[in-house]
């Protein structure tokens, strides 16, 4: 095939798709397990993601304050409210360990000493 | 384009994409969508100039040594560094992420220009009138080179037509070289076009071309700078791929640009153009999309259109040389096998002056060159002060003078 035969995307899913088409030609491996490929791209992904929802965040700041609605020096000055502060943390707190999930679960069945699925299945066979 | 001050404490921060000079085709953007840009020229920035240095440090400490132990002899060739390279798991992530950058990019460049299909096409056609548009030509085949793999990971390639009149591929292309470059080449992403410029009017002061051939034009980035800086001379620039004469036109078009014919046509077929015809004969950042039978097929035809005392001149990555240490050779390297250039490995070993010599130019008047723009590039400031190997503000240049 020399010419994709495509044509123009008639909805926000085939633009999507379209975009997100694989270029001609394969696609090089690097690590050895080409799962770690797909987890680098999809970190890759996220850190994007991440940055434009700060940009997005430091748009409207700019904007609040170009209308008179904030300061955005009362902002790095923010103290929170002792209370206000923990309910912060508690937020964080969740996000970490979201974050964290697969390692912290990780632990959690080491220290259960848990069976296998496999072994589980021919436990429970009878 | 924004001018800087010496106590501008952000002057070495990378250029935001809206630094980029907006001329009447450029795609429109979300604001999500420039943010997304911003932090792939940044990514880019970060990876070139911090990471990458990494991979050198790793073969010589490493990889390099690890080889030596096991077989008694230093590396033998580039291709042996790359096996052993590849094998190292800080080479590999750099790799893979480097690529996923580029996926990303050319993702994004994907979503927004997508989007506007029509409109962009619209841009172009009433950019233009019926002597500054395109002449195409729809019996053009896209030779094989081009069309075996999208280069640089680009869906769609340079000729892919999804509407009439798609300009689509250029309009990616052109924001595209911006971001990976983190806006080194400047805000039209003409600096070696402004370089080539300098470099004529320094060494050659007197020599007045009257006639230009841009061979692989793309979207005339290197070739509007030196329309701009010539003026009164007039240029013949020519694709195989109708997008991108389309969009250069319109570019043209919208930057004041008259003196410019763009022309559908493949630089292995010049016979539309007569014998000795043009004072300079170039390509910039092309020749590494050719084949090995296309390469002096090329040039033979540029040799012919070429005046007496005219030049020929190339704007391209040095070539691997002996003398060029082999981790550097591997590196310059890395685009043939991940980046989709499947062509630049063998472009860089080729011994380009001596080709030059054997299609008919006099072995005294071949020559490489440095050519550098005559001031730093706007939005290239603290580019300036790296060389990444294959991405940096100098070019290097194989030329030669007909006798």
């Amino acid at each position: 095939m020399t010419t994709p035969s495509r044509s123009a995307p008639n909805s926000f899913e085939e633009l999507i798709s379209l975009a997100a088409a694989k270029a001609q030609g394969k696609r090089p491996s690097y690590a050895e397990n080409s799962m770690t490929d797909h987890l680098v791209s999809m970190i890759a992904v996220l850190a994007t993601e991440l940055s434009v929802a700060r940009e997005r965040n430091d748009t409207i700041e700019r904007l609040l304050e170009a209308k008179g609605v904030l300061n955005r020096e009362e902002i790095e000055n923010f103290i929170p409210e002792k209370r206000v502060g923990r309910e912060r943390q508690q937020e964080s707190l969740a996000f970490a360990t979201r974050l964290l999930r697969s390692l912290l679960q990780e632990v959690e069945g080491l220290q259960s000493r848990e069976k296998t699925a496999e072994q589980m299945v021919e436990e429970l066979k009878s | 384009m924004t001018s800087q001050s010496s106590t501008d404490c952000f002057q070495d921060a990378p250029p935001a994409v809206t630094e980029a000079d907006r001329h009447g085709l450029y795609p429109d953007m979300s604001h999500d969508e420039r943010a997304r840009l911003n932090f792939l020229i940044s990514s880019y920035r970060v990876m070139s100039q911090k990471v990458a240095p990494g991979n050198q440090l790793t073969f010589d400490q490493v990889v390099s040594p690890a080889f030596e132990k096991e077989h008694q002899r230093p590396f033998a060739n580039r291709h042996e560094v790359r096996k052993a390279m590849n094998k190292n798991p800080f080479h590999s992530l750099w790799g893979s992420l480097r690529r996923s950058l580029m996926e990303i990019r050319q993702m994004t460049g994907q979503e927004i220009v997508l989007r506007q299909l029509s409109s962009l096409s619209e841009k172009a056609t009433s950019a233009v009138n019926e002597n500054s548009g395109p002449k195409l030509d729809e019996k053009i085949e896209i030779p094989r080179y081009i069309s075996a793999v999208d280069h640089h990971c680009m869906p769609g390639s340079y000729y892919r037509e999804l509407v009439e009149g798609d300009v689509s591929p250029a309009a990616n292309y052109d924001m595209g070289l911006f971001v990976t470059t983190s806006g080194s080449i400047g805000p039209l992403n003409d600096g070696g076009g402004r370089a080539m410029a300098h470099w004529i009017k320094t060494n050659y002061p007197d020599f007045e071309p009257k006639r230009i051939l841009d061979i692989g034009v793309a979207v005339g980035h290197s070739l509007f700078g030196l329309a701009q800086a010539f003026p009164n001379t007039q240029f013949t620039a020519i694709d195989v791929a109708a997008p991108m004469l389309r969009y250069a036109a319109g570019r043209a078009a919208s930057l004041g640009l008259e003196n410019i014919a763009f022309i559908q046509a493949s630089g292995e077929d010049l016979s539309q153009f007569d014998d000795a015809s043009f004072d300079i004969v170039m390509t910039s950042i092309f020749l590494h999309e050719l084949s090995g039978s296309a390469l002096p097929k090329l040039l033979r035809q540029g040799y012919r259109v070429l005046k007496p005392a005219g030049f020929m001149l190339h704007l391209e990555q040095p070539q691997y040389t002996n003398d060029m240490p082999l981790f550097e050779q591997f590196i310059r390297d890395w685009d043939a096998y991940n980046n989709n250039e499947p062509f630049w490995s063998a472009m860089h070993e080729t011994d380009l002056l001596s080709l030059l010599t054997d299609i008919g130019f006099d072995g005294e008047n071949v020559f490489t060159a440095k050519m550098e723009p005559p001031t730093p590039l706007e939005t290239g400031a603290q580019a300036q002060k790296f060389e990444e190997h294959g991405r940096s503000p100098v070019w290097h240049a194989y030329g030669a003078r007909k006798s």
